[in-house]
């Protein structure tokens, strides 16, 4: 039934290990977020997903096929795709340019075309915005633009690397409304978050990590109201 | 519940001696963002004291705002009832304040010892060898005095740049995120002198992120939000704080 | 002064055992070598002596640049301006003001140090790449007054000086030069200033908030690097009897230089001796047995070293511990 897993996955950076037997899973249309305080291996985990560092153990499966060892590209054509963190968009190409760069694995002009139709739908903002260089948009946008990115495989997943961060919290307010509309959509999304509270008022359940493991599981409104888990972040 | 801004007369007066670090209303300003917004607090002498705050809230702004590698867009601060503010990383460092770095910048390609020989003042070598080897003992890194710096471990290489920062013999530390990636043993040498240098009469002010640490060793808190002191006050103070919380766990 | 300090077996201890026949042996070495130099006239034709006095010419060259570029880290294209101001300001003061030779060779060093200072200001705010283009096209600029104001420097018909049998004389002048060169690196490599630089290299921001006065620092380190290059092409200036601006000026010098130190290791006071003297070498060999193969042979070998020895010849010496990594133990 999840259409992404991990089972008692370790990973890490060469010889220092970060994430310790991590077990998380992620439902089709579900809205799945990953929290914990700093150094607790919320973002190692998209990077072990990705294949991105050392990995050490454990199976991770999309849609039921193992993954591990497959490059990024081709975890991108299963249907899984990642938003890094720190809104990298090509600042010196337009938003369309962007865009196209995102569906680079889509061969059909009409199908990339479709695509882009299909973001912009979602996005209209960066619609009006095609031809506008992505290094002189606001935060805001940007962050807009590297989810639209992503959408342009059509992914059935997507995985956001904190989102947030960064942001003035009027653009958290946007990304957090783009974000639970984008699920509204059909996309299953799995989101890792400094921003606790915001990301678990849209979840539909959530993983808390400390020091690269399990700690807390639960749907987002019992963990928002659960005191352990809010002092865990003050060393409690 | 932030710090008072003081008046410049008010540093100067008798509660300079046990007033360090005045840090009067700093901010800065990068493009659009603020990173530091009229910042205050004081730092008491002869102190371990921890500065916090969730990723982005400016205190590594702060930091190489108070070590001059950055130039101030307001504000003032003093550092024993004298102003700071103007001066060079250079001037700074003379008058006894010395910091590390969050992003480790040893001198990777000369060995542990000349590490530390390269950042003393004129005078006798020989005293100054015997002064660096003194430091490398203090740390456990005696035996890896002809290593390069490069080829130690990491933890190894902050407990380098660590005691690089004491040749100077200063009075004031300011250590940028000292626990970061640093294995349980290395770390509790490090956190152990720490607490020698207290004993020393240092103040020494860290950042991080480790709350393990900054709980279990700070005597005071200073919590950082968006740039601006949001709390100060004793470890389960902090912990207690709902504004504190709230700023690590999210704003709603 | 010397203190009892604690004894603790560095790195490569079972190799100190040897040290001492070692250094005897390497002492020894030196010696002989020294000796060969100061007879070489006496035994060999004129064709040879002055094959050996250019190599010292890289040696002294190579050295130099080690000085900023290796040092210090702030690598320069275009340190041949300072050999080019040396060789126009003897060739200037013979033919114009009838100066001897050798007391021209002062003043040409000096106004390359005053060249170094001038440009110093400036440019050593930039950084990295921006610094070393700079350098080249500073040298581009002399070489093009050169090329342009006749009425001091002959234009492109250059300075001819008066002929005379200078072979021996410019000889042991280029060895002094050469040893003092080296001398000077050496004593640089191994003093506190030497770290200091070595500090900025590493990390300048570093240096600078661990109270290294940085700005002055590389002012010191320019112009140090800027004196010799000034007093050699002089020296080669009165050797040659003739200079122009494009072959004085030439960027292919400022190649050369920069590959010998890499050769031997930049960043050492050897490094660019044992460069200069292989390189050198193995250039006038193959210009001479297969001039035809020359270009290609001279860029392969320039690329295997890149490819296999990066951090140069002293480098590996320092990896497999034949040397000491510090120079202060």
């Amino acid at each position: 039934m999840a259409l992404l897993e991990l089972k008692d996955v370790e990973a890490g950076y060469g010889r220092i290990q970060i994430l310790h037997r991590v077990s998380l899973g992620v439902k089709e249309k579900e809205v799945v977020a990953v929290i914990g305080p700093n150094g607790a291996g919320k973002s190692t985990t998209f990077k072990a997903v990705m294949g991105f560092i050392h990995y050490i153990g454990g199976e991770i499966l999309f849609d039921g096929q193992d993954i591990v060892g497959f490059r990024p590209d081709q975890i991108l054509g299963r249907g899984l795709a990642y938003v890094p963190q720190g809104r990298i968009v090509f600042r010196h190409m337009t938003v369309r340019e962007n865009l196209e760069m995102g569906g680079y694995i889509e061969r059909d002009k009409a199908r990339l075309r479709q695509a882009m139709e299909y973001v912009f739908s979602l996005f209209p903002r960066l619609e009006e915005r095609q031809k506008q260089l992505a290094g002189t948009m606001s935060g805001g946008e940007q962050q807009m633009l590297a989810m639209g990115r992503s959408l342009m495989a059509k992914p059935r997943m997507i995985m956001l690397d904190e989102p947030s961060l960064g942001l003035a919290p009027r653009f958290i307010t946007l990304v957090f409304e783009k974000i639970v509309e984008l699920s509204r959509s059909g996309i299953t999304i799995m989101l890792v978050e400094q921003n606790a509270a915001r990301a678990l008022e849209i979840s539909d359940r959530a993983y808390v990590l400390e020091l690269g493991r399990n700690r807390y599981e639960g749907t987002g409104q019992d963990l928002l109201h659960n005191p352990e888990v809010k002092q865990m972040y003050l060393g409690g | 519940m932030g710090g008072e801004g003081g008046d410049p007369v008010r540093a100067e007066g008798a509660a300079a001696g046990e007033v360090t670090l005045d840090i009067q209303g700093l901010t800065k300003h990068f493009g659009g963002v603020t990173a530091v917004s009229n910042c205050s607090f004081r730092v008491p002498r002869n102190i371990v004291a921890g500065l916090i705050g969730p990723n982005g809230s400016g205190k590594t702004t702060l930091f190489n705002l108070l070590t001059g590698l950055l130039r101030s867009d307001g504000g003032d601060y003093f550092y024993k009832g004298e102003p700071m503010i103007g001066l060079t990383p250079h001037e700074i460092f003379e008058r006894g304040i010395s910091r590390t770095f969050q992003v480790i910048r040893v001198f990777r390609e000369m060995t542990a010892l000349e590490n530390l020989v390269a950042v003393s003042r004129d005078g006798d070598l020989g005293e100054v060898r015997r002064r660096a080897l003194e430091l490398l003992d203090f740390v456990t890194l005696l035996r890896l005095k002809d290593e390069y710096a490069g080829n130690l471990s990491y933890g190894q290489q902050k407990l380098l740049e660590f005691v690089r920062a004491l040749m100077s013999d200063p009075e004031v530390l300011l250590l940028d995120e000292p626990a970061a990636g640093v294995n349980r043993t290395l770390l509790n040498t490090l956190l152990d002198r720490i607490r020698q240098l207290r004993g020393q009469g240092k103040t020494i002010l860290i950042v991080e992120h480790d709350m393990k640490v900054v709980m279990g060793h700070c005597e005071k808190i200073f919590v950082l939000d968006y740039g601006e002191l949001i709390a100060e006050g004793l470890p389960g103070e902090i912990q207690r704080n709902e504004q504190v919380i709230e700023a690590y766990f999210g704003h709603k | 002064m010397s203190r009892r300090v604690l004894e603790v077996p560095a790195a490569g201890a079972s190799l100190a055992e040897g040290l001492p026949a070692r250094k005897a042996a390497l002492r020894l070495a030196a010696a002989l070598a020294l000796l060969a130099f100061l007879l070489w006239p006496s035994l060999v034709n004129v064709y040879q002596v002055s094959f050996v006095f250019f190599g010292l010419q890289y040696v002294v060259l190579a050295s130099s640049w080690n000085v900023i570029s290796g040092f210090t880290g702030y690598v320069s294209f275009g340190h041949v301006a300072f050999f080019g101001i040396g060789s126009y300001t003897t060739a200037i003061l013979m033919v114009k003001l009838g100066w001897p030779w050798y007391l021209t060779l002062p003043v040409a060093g000096f106004l390359a140090v005053a060249w170094a200072a001038f440009i110093g200001f400036p440019c050593l705010r930039l950084k990295g790449p921006y610094f070393a283009i700079s350098m080249m096209g500073l040298n581009e600029v002399l070489r093009v007054v050169a090329l342009s104001w006749e009425s001091l420097t002959g234009g492109g018909l250059g300075i001819t000086m008066p002929n005379a049998e200078n072979s021996v004389s410019t000889y042991y002048a280029g060895l002094a030069v050469a040893a003092l060169t080296v001398a000077m690196c050496y004593a640089i490599a191994h003093s506190r200033f030497g770290l200091r630089l070595a500090a900025i290299r590493e990390d300048e921001t570093a240096a600078e908030a661990m109270g290294v006065p940085t700005t002055r620092y590389k002012m010191y380190a320019f112009m140090l690097s800027a004196f010799w290059p000034g007093v050699i092409g002089g020296l080669v200036a009165y050797k040659l009897l003739y200079i122009e601006p494009d072959s004085t000026f030439f960027v292919a010098i400022t190649v050369n230089m920069i590959t010998m130190a890499m050769l031997g290791g930049k960043g050492t006071a050897l490094g660019p001796v044992i460069g200069a003297a292989i390189l050198y070498t193995a250039q006038e060999l193959v210009w001479w047995y297969i001039p035809w193969l020359h270009l290609i042979a001279y860029g392969a070998f320039i690329i295997l070293i890149v490819l296999f020895m990066p951090r140069g010849i002293m480098g590996f010496f320092i990896d497999r511990g034949w040397v000491a990594k510090g120079v202060i133990q």
